[in-house]
């Protein structure tokens, strides 16, 4: 039984409007599997669906054999599956400390749980632990992601789901969030990951995906779907 | 570019004629309409005769509510108005002794300078805060009255002389007053200065993107509602015989919006059935007295549970639905025209331009920079779009493609740099001035009007490209040749971009793919030499993109000049001339659509760095 | 001189129930986008709730107020209940069926009243003495300075919970950015009905606290109500400090103005300030402009 398995799911924002057609995807214990596909391929709406966000049209979520289609995002995060989304979504007003803290939420243990784990992110991002007392919207580019992230991991998930961490990030920092994820990975997280940036994504990816305009086009191993010419045809149309 | 001269004269006869038989019945119709009204009274008593007046006079004032809120504006502060209009005319009546007759125009213009304060108001502050204003201003007026006692009398209130010996005259004069107000918030959605208010009611942006002066529009709408709001106080007064501040209290404006809420919002005929309702039940029923405002209030929040549309948005939705089941659904033409409609002055302009050996670039950007925060989306851009060509801006994600159409259209100012169109600078001219200059765009996300029909939105567009005064408009006879062109050019607009049998559909009930053309039609309709498309293909599915290929290719036919954003390469590959690629707000490369797909630097912006690359990093 | 120094402490305790009122709309607002136009009659009807309490069942003061801040919280919720049901969470700001729900249930508050408890005003019982303190050579009824004690307790304690408690910091977290709060584990709909609870009672403490002073009448909340509106209008909506001085701001002008002007014109003023001062900064003194993304 696959961590995630996705079948046959139609899902979009306006009825009638699907955005997703007919996706089947799964997701092993321990993996890392990259979707990629070009903008507007429908590869963040398809990160939300799962996390609750969206409400799919038909088609069947299943986690660790469960579904979870009907359930709201908070009833998601406390089984296990936690959303980092596109664009660094923080409490921008709040601080690194409290937006940290906010992320154990679905925990309901108390404040020292809490505490304690927070020291555990703060060891994973050491900058996190400087910036403590600061403002999430002082933060750079590159801190905001790596505390987007860390927040994402404060519900001690199982399944982490990354939606394009790359984006609006120097190159530098893009190698080192791609470093990261491999170090998720082992860490013993399961990740789902959507990029834009096929190369890095299939590289360090075990299994991908290539969507476009909604549907699957293409799977296979990190590797193949890399030498596969498809691939840059689906970016560049060539 | 041949021959689409002839084309664009095709007149349709038969639908001319079938409209204007259509409206000298209506005519006579409302005629008799009103004289029945008029003599009604005389076969009914006196009570009536009172209880019909007042139903008049409210539907008047709800009537006016319900045209400021075509702006967009649901006023809760008209009962300050109808009281400024009131006391005038109570004032200077009696305690100056004028002539009632001469305190009207007073009135009318009294209640006009109270409406332009709001009006002004309402440029700064949006929607509800704006609904809290009228509030509060409503209360100011009555506190005032109250305060005010040299002038008003204060809560003993003043006597206001009589008008005519018999009752029945001044329900004749305030009965023709209703059918002003009716008439106006009747006619008004049909002419090109109403549609511009349901255009900003729909949305500013896109309404500035049409050419609206949505600032002075949203004044004046409020300033000519306020003033006859207040004329209709001096009725009230002269009705009443006697006024106090207890008559205008914020109850009074909850009536009138209660009034509206029940009848429909937005419907004209809404106000006169919430007031023929409302009216008479405090009247008739005298244990209605003590438990009036708790069936008002317990009323008002079963309207909005059980009709949010009123009666007669429920009543149209009925009629709606079943003629809808007979209704064809709306099929995408083939094959439109080539052509577009009342395009053959500007035709010559572009044609001569395009003629000419080297007429310099259509649109410049130079050094275009805008910053968001700390966050530069757009940095030192530098852009030239060739006249009559179609030009593609490519770029991943926030890559600063829509922050350049935002600042060619107007909607963002820039930073730095300055933007050239047709040779001038307008690097400092809003928005709307330049829709008007000849700039028009379509957004990511359609901005339509969705409870008006496709052929009420593309006709928005035409505010400035066919001219039409306000008065021409509410007099409908004179205006009828402009409407009539109006309709014509709508439709065969719709005709171009391949959807004619939408006319009559609601937005709300069109596909993602339609309101993406429709909006392409509504952008027309100004006449534009630059279009914008803002990713024109996404939601489209193969057969609906060819389709969108042969538009945007016959915009080029007809002298247009197209900047597409998109990333869909497929659609690209078939029609761009010539792709700038942006990365991090900056340009990365320029040429064609095979020259920037060999580019080595736009291969890494959209597919990363190779592995070797990720592997030494690592 | 001393006629100034003495309206300002009169204009000082008005202010502070100004300024409970904006806080407590304002934490509805920052969490739902609703501006709780009903504050006013709630804080009214849970005012006559504990007027009954007391006078009728001859039940403790004490016992009494806290019951009746009870009832204030439970009205509270059930208005959130009504307000929200039709239109779902997620778009309220651009709706405005739920002002005129609010509008609505304002009506029903005060005609209820007035079926209940009559239409004359009727003096509140005074919990407190009757008596004055004297600070130099101003003079302040125990009833102003009760005000003034309770409300700087009251917003001390809100300002703690914003700063330093789990709840305050998802309070927060679901008014800075539902979709994100939804996704670390937060129920949205929990915690704006958390800010209705503490709306509520907050409105039946400012009611309890104005009873002495104003005179108990179904009317009593509307103008109170309007005016903390105003204030947290002023300060910009959404903000908890700004509405805070926008209070003490409105009741300060008000009693300087009523030495000049006669008293009638008191709520004109209150009312002309805020529109003027929209007219110059719409997002209130201090509130943040937000630039619509296109």
């Amino acid at each position: 039984m696959a961590l995630l398995d996705i079948n046959n799911l139609f899902a979009g924002y306006e009825p009638g409007v699907p955005v997703l057609k007919n996706i089947s995807l799964s997701v092993e214990e321990g993996e890392i599997v990259s979707v990629i596909g070009s903008n507007g391929a429908g590869k963040s709406t398809l990160l939300k669906t799962i996390a609750g966000l969206v409400k799919p049209f038909s088609g069947e979520i299943r986690y660790r054999g469960e579904s979870i289609v009907r359930l709201p995002p908070y009833q998601i995060v406390k089984r296990g599956i936690s959303l980092v989304p596109e664009g660094r979504q923080l409490f921008s007003d709040l601080t690194v400390y409290q937006n940290l803290f906010l992320g154990g939420y679905s925990l309901k243990t108390n404040k020292s749980k809490i505490e304690e784990e927070i020291r555990e992110k703060e060891k994973l991002f050491p900058i996190l632990k400087e910036r403590r007392t600061q403002r999430a919207s002082t933060l750079s580019g590159g801190e905001q992601q790596m505390l987007t992230i860390a927040r994402g991991l404060m519900s001690k998930p199982k399944l982490l789901l990354l939606d394009e961490p790359s984006l609006g990030l120097a190159p530098k920092i893009i190698q080192e969030v791609f470093q990261l994820v491999k170090e998720l990975k082992k860490m013993g997280y399961s990740i789902l990951l959507v990029e834009q940036l096929a190369n890095q994504a299939l590289h360090i990816a075990d299994k991908g995906y290539v969507l476009e305009q909604g549907k699957i086009i293409l799977s296979g191993s990190g590797e193949e779907l890399r030498k596969d010419p498809n691939v840059k045809e689906a970016y560049l149309g060539v | 570019m041949q021959g689409e001269k002839q084309l664009a004269v095709g007149i349709k006869q038969p639908f001319e004629e079938m409209k204007k038989r259509v409206n000298w019945i209506a005519l006579m119709i409302a005629i008799l309409g009103l004289a029945a009204l008029a003599v009604l009274p005389l076969f009914a008593s006196q009570y009536v005769l009172f209880l019909l007046t007042q139903i008049l006079i409210y539907g008047s004032v709800v009537a006016l509510i319900n045209v400021a809120g075509y702006s967009g504006l649901l006023s809760l502060g008209h009962g300050g108005f109808f009281a400024i209009g009131a006391y005038t005319t109570a004032i200077l009546a009696t305690q100056y002794g004028q002539n009632v007759w001469l305190t009207f125009p007073v009135s009318l213009v009294a209640g006009a300078l109270a409406g332009m304060i709001i009006g002004f108001a309402s440029l700064r502050v949006k929607s509800l805060y704006l609904t809290m204003i009228t509030i509060a201003f409503g209360i100011i007026i009555q506190k005032l009255a109250e305060a005010m006692e040299s002038l008003t009398n204060g809560p003993r209130g003043l006597a206001v002389p009589m008008l005519f010996q018999n009752p029945w005259t001044l329900y004749l004069v305030i009965l023709l007053f209703a059918a002003l107000c009716f008439w106006i918030s009747f006619q008004l959605p049909r002419t090109n200065w109403g549609r511009s208010l349901f255009a900003i009611q729909g949305d500013e942006i896109s309404a500035e993107s049409m050419g609206i002066n949505t600032k002075m529009t949203k004044i004046l709408v409020l300033t000519l509602s306020a003033s006859l709001t207040g004329l209709a106080g001096s009725f009230f007064g002269i009705y009443l015989g006697y006024i106090s501040p207890e008559h205008f209290g914020l109850d009074l404006s909850f009536l009138f919006v209660l009034m509206l809420l029940v009848g429909g919002i937005g419907d004209p005929y809404g106000p006169f059935v919430g007031s023929l309702i409302l009216t008479p039940l405090p009247m008739m029923l005298v244990w209605f007295q003590d438990y009036q405002l708790l069936i008002y209030g317990l009323l008002y929040i079963a309207a909005i549970y059980l009709f949010p549309k009123g009666i007669m948005g429920t009543l149209k939705k009925l009629v709606h639905r079943r003629a809808s089941k007979e209704a064809p659904s709306v099929s995408i033409l083939e094959n439109g025209p080539e052509w577009l409609p009342f395009y053959t002055g500007q035709e010559d302009k572009s044609r001569r331009a395009g003629g000419e050996e080297d007429a310099g670039p259509l649109l410049q950007l130079r050094g275009a920079t805008k910053r968001f925060g700390g966050l530069v989306a757009v940095n030192a851009l530098d852009l030239s779009i060739a006249n009559n060509s179609i030009h593609a801006l490519i770029g991943p994600n926030g890559s600063g493609k829509s922050t350049t159409l935002n600042m060619i259209s107007g909607i963002y100012r820039l930073d730095e740099g300055d933007i050239w169109f047709d040779g001038e600078d307008v690097t400092g001219v809003g928005a709307f001035q330049r829709s008007r200059m000849g700039i028009a765009r379509t957004f990511q996300a359609p901005r339509l009007v969705n409870d008006l029909t496709a052929l009420d939105n593309v006709k928005m567009g035409f505010y400035r490209s066919v001219k039409e005064s306000i008065l021409s408009g509410l007099t409908y006879f004179p205006a009828l040749g402009k409407e009539k062109m109006i309709d014509e050019y709508a439709r065969s607009l719709l005709e171009f971009v391949r959807i004619p049998d939408s006319a009559r559909v609601q937005v709300k009930n069109l596909t993602f793919a339609e309101r993406k053309l429709l909006e392409i039609a509504r952008a027309l309709a100004t006449r534009p030499r630059l279009i914008l498309l803002d990713e024109p293909a996404s939601g489209l599915s193969d057969k609906e993109m060819e389709q969108l290929i042969e538009i945007v290719k016959n915009l080029k036919r007809n002298g247009l000049t197209v900047l597409l954003v998109e990333h869909h390469m497929d659609f690209l590959a078939s029609l761009a001339e010539r792709v700038t690629v942006l990365d991090f707000g900056r340009k990365i490369a320029e040429g064609s659509i095979k020259e920037i797909s060999e580019d080595p630097l736009v291969i890494q912006a959209y597919l990363g760095q190779q592995e070797e690359l990720a592997d030494g990093a690592s | 001189m001393s006629d100034i120094i003495q309206s300002l402490a009169a204009g000082l305790a008005m202010g502070a129930i100004y300024a409970l009122i904006a806080l407590g709309i304002n934490i509805i607002f920052s969490t739902s986008s609703i501006v709780n136009f009903a504050f006013g009659d709630l804080a009214m009807i849970s005012t006559f709730i504990s007027f009954s309490l007391m006078s009728t069942f001859h039940v403790p003061p004490v016992l009494a107020v806290l019951l009746s801040i009870a009832a204030g919280m439970a009205i509270s919720l059930l208005m959130q209940v009504v307000v929200i049901r039709p239109i779902g969470i997620h778009n309220l700001e651009n709706r405005f069926e739920w002002l005129l729900i609010l509008l609505g249930i304002s009506i029903i508050f005060k005609n209820l009243a007035r079926i209940i408890w009559g239409p004359r005003p009727r003096a509140y019982p005074n919990i407190f003495n009757d008596s004055n303190v004297t600070i130099g050579n101003v003079h302040l009824s125990t009833q102003e300075l009760w005000i003034l004690i309770v409300a700087i307790a009251i917003m001390v304690i809100i300002e703690w919970m914003n700063r330093s408690t789990r709840l305050g910091w998802a309070i927060q977290a679901t008014s800075m950015n539902k979709e994100a709060a939804s996704l670390i584990g937060i129920n949205p709909l929990r915690i704006i009905s958390y800010t209705f609870l503490i709306g509520g009672g907050l409105a039946a403490v400012t009611g309890i606290l104005i009873g002495p002073v104003t005179f108990l009448s179904p009317e009593m909340g509307t103008m109170v109500g309007l005016k903390g509106f105003s204030a947290a209008l002023l300060g910009g909506v959404g903000s908890p400090r700004g509405g805070i001085a926008g209070g003490f701001m409105i009741g300060i002008c008000e009693a300087l103005a009523s030495l000049f002007l006669p008293a009638d014109y008191a709520p004109a003023i209150a009312f002309g300030i805020l529109i003027l001062v929209l007219l110059i900064k719409p997002t209130g003194l201090f509130g943040r402009t937000i630039i619509e993304k296109v």
